[in-house]
């Protein structure tokens, strides 16, 4: 079934809807949640919420802004992302009777939204391998190993490209905001 | 602003800056190349178009293509190895018939490939060159196999519809290879292959869509370093080749000094019966000897001038050892002109049924060549072959078509001469019982019949370039594709061979 007939299904609000979204992209949302979360009990939950996100946010998929692996695997990233943080805060308020994050105020907010049009930029002037290597390392969260495995190369040349990549971001981004 | 600015000093804390500030949704461009369903299946389907195509006008371009292939094939299976058993067995195949290719392309950088060819029977060949095809079919099942089990793994119903497409055409194309067909039915077949390539294409697509993993082989090898083994072997190969095997190996030496006693009468004999001094100067003294008694000699003479070859000149001598039984040693002289740079083999054929209609050869062909004036060398012929190259097909020559040899009764003389050489001349001598059989009297009429019926079955074949593939100047009779062996070879077609006495 194509991703086209997966989305008319959850945007016409039919029931199979969720289940053939879990059938055909159930893998990709298993591969971007994995390398957030060790636990498998937390991955199979992570990827139940990504379920019932889609199904709930699907009105907001604009096929015309955005692409449909973009969009899913952003879910499936920030939820798993969201799980990790809520994890580590757990066991860090267990050692700790320190009150929680209060979350970030508007002008660290409007700080961060800049940094983030800094480092597009910066993305944007890296060659599409390096892109895909840095959002790989510091996106997707995969480790060095996973991703020499995957494209095929040795793991010091991972290493190795990914130092390359940093320093370049360096530059540009020292220079940017310096 | 710019007290707001972050740190950017320190890994740890750059690592943290871009971790921060990542952006909350990925391009398609970096989203779709995330698992790498497309790009390993795009290079094995890339190699299989590839290989799909073939072009046999030039050789030289279909063994860059092969090349081409082979390395896409490679990278392809290499990234899939790791997921299954299915695709690891396609890996193994794909490394069988790669080190296949590799062997054939080297050795067509030699001028063994057609020899190899024909010490092999038409039969096994062809067998042969089947389960190479065979290996293809069974490579394709194992795609399939791969692909179907990744989908049973992620808990998805089998889609291979496309793969099985791809399997019944080239199931079909190995039934028509075997019983030689082709046509239109085999363009049908060509475009049911392309079209169930682009329908795995978007397979692949769809798996990457659907985010199947692969799960990764170990790294022994990386791509890089694979394609660099793969190029270097057979580039390397090729090359060894090319510089040391594309030519024949000749032992060169001073000639000897007669050592009998009887030589230098025989020689005063044939030069009194009309032997042309400058090829009996050329002659061993077995030859020579082999001469004693001669009752008569007849001798012809011509040069042969083309813009490749100007100036080749022959002189048949023909040495009569007895009347009745009608016996005749037959020498072929020839001189070449000087050539600056020279490469490859020549060949001197004989078809002695078409030159005495006699199949009676009581002392086969055998040669030598010559070089230099003051300084002279010699080196004997090593090569004098009896029957053609006629085979159906060669797999060791995949990418130039054979075609109909002579078949038996047909001598090649094949040698090669040093880069640069000066005076270069050479001979081949054999002996024929019963030559010109229905010729009784040497009359008029008879002379006209012998010039009219004798006068071919000498050929002389000159490489004038460097080639790849490499046939040797006698292959280059039997094998071509389309005007490339023109560009590489000249035959000529030696006329006045024929003998008649009082000829000269």
């Amino acid at each position: 079934m194509a991703a086209q007939e997966v989305i008319k299904l959850l945007k016409t609000r039919d029931e199979k809807g969720p289940e053939e979204l879990l059938k055909h992209f159930g893998p990709l949302l298993r591969y971007v949640i994995t390398p957030f979360l060790p636990d498998p009990r937390d991955r199979e939950e992570v990827l139940q919420d990504c379920i019932l996100k889609i199904w709930q946010e699907i009105g907001r998929f604009d096929e015309e802004k955005g692409s449909w692996t973009s969009w899913l695997t952003a879910i499936a990233r920030n939820a798993a992302l969201s799980r990790a943080r809520a994890e580590k805060r757990r066991e860090a308020d267990a050692l700790s009777e320190e009150e929680g994050d209060p979350g970030p105020t508007p002008e660290e907010e409007a700080l961060r939204k800049e940094r983030q049009q800094a480092l597009l930029a910066a993305l944007d002037l890296l060659k599409k391998s390096e892109r895909i290597l840095f959002y790989r390392k510091y996106y997707y969260n995969q480790s060095t190993a996973q991703i020499a495995a995957e494209l095929g190369m040795g793991e010091r040349a991972v290493e190795g490209k990914l130092y390359r990549i940093r320093q370049k971001l360096k530059d540009l981004l020292k220079g940017e905001m310096s | 602003m710019s007290e707001n600015k972050p740190s950017v000093s320190g890994e740890d804390s750059f690592d943290a800056f871009l971790s921060a500030n990542l952006p909350e949704k990925v391009a398609p461009e970096i989203s779709e190349k995330v698992t790498p369903w497309t790009d390993a299946l795009l290079l094995i389907l890339l190699s299989m178009g590839l290989g799909l195509i073939t072009f046999q006008t030039a050789p030289l371009f279909t063994v860059i293509q092969g090349s081409v292939c082979y390395a896409l094939g490679l990278l392809g299976w290499n990234r899939l190895r790791g997921e299954n058993a299915s695709f690891r067995r396609g890996w193994i195949l794909m490394l069988v018939r790669t080190t296949w290719f590799v062997v054939v392309t080297i050795l067509q950088s030699t001028i063994y490939s057609t020899e190899l060819g024909a010490l092999l029977s038409g039969d096994l060949q062809f067998i042969l060159s089947l389960a190479f095809s065979l290996l293809l079919l069974v490579q394709i099942v194992c795609l399939r196999d791969g692909i179907a089990a990744v989908q049973k793994k992620s808990g998805a119903e089998e889609d291979i519809f496309a793969v099985g497409c791809l399997i019944g055409a080239y199931a079909v194309m190995f039934v028509m290879a075997l019983i030689g067909a082709g046509g239109a039915f085999g363009l049908i077949v060509l475009i049911v292959s392309f079209a169930g390539l682009v329908g795995v294409g978007r397979l692949s697509h769809s798996l990457d869509e659907a985010g199947y993993t692969i799960t990764p082989s170990s790294v022994r090898i990386t791509p890089r370093a694979l394609l660099g083994v793969y190029l270097g072997i057979l580039i390397l190969g090729s090359l060894i080749g090319l510089l040391f095997f594309s030519s024949r190996h000749m032992k060169w030496q001073a000639p000897a000094p007669d050592s009998h006693s009887e030589t230098a009468a025989v020689r005063e004999q044939l030069l009194s019966l009309g032997f042309p001094e400058a090829v009996l100067s050329d002659l061993s003294e077995d030859d020579i000897l082999a001469c004693s008694g001669a009752v008569s000699v007849m001798h012809n003479e011509s040069t042969y001038h083309s813009d490749k070859l100007y100036g080749l000149h022959l002189e048949s001598v023909a040495v009569v050892l007895s009347e009745k039984p009608r016996v005749w040693k037959v020498f072929y002289h020839f001189s070449l002109p000087d050539i600056e740079s020279y490469h490859g083999t020549d060949a001197l054929e004989l078809q002695p049924f078409s030159l005495f209609r006699s199949l009676e050869i009581s002392e086969k062909p055998h040669g030598f060549i010559l070089t230099g004036e003051d300084d002279v060398r010699i080196a004997a012929i090593p090569y004098v072959k009896e029957g053609g190259y006629y085979q159906n097909i060669n797999i060791f020559t995949p990418f130039i078509n054979s075609g109909n040899g002579s078949g038996a009764n047909t001598y090649f003389a094949s040698f090669s001469l040093p880069n640069e050489y000066q005076n270069a001349r050479g001979y081949v001598t054999l002996t024929v019982e019963n030559p010109y059989p229905g010729v009784l009297v040497w009359d008029e009429e008879a002379k006209s019949r012998i010039s009219a019926n004798y006068n071919n079955g000498l050929y002389y074949t000159h490489q004038n370039s460097l080639q790849y593939p490499v046939l040797s100047a006698e292959a280059s009779r039997y094998y071509s594709s389309g005007s490339w062996k023109n560009d590489h070879f000249t035959t000529v077609e030696m006329p006045w061979c024929w003998f008649f006495p009082g000829e000269d």
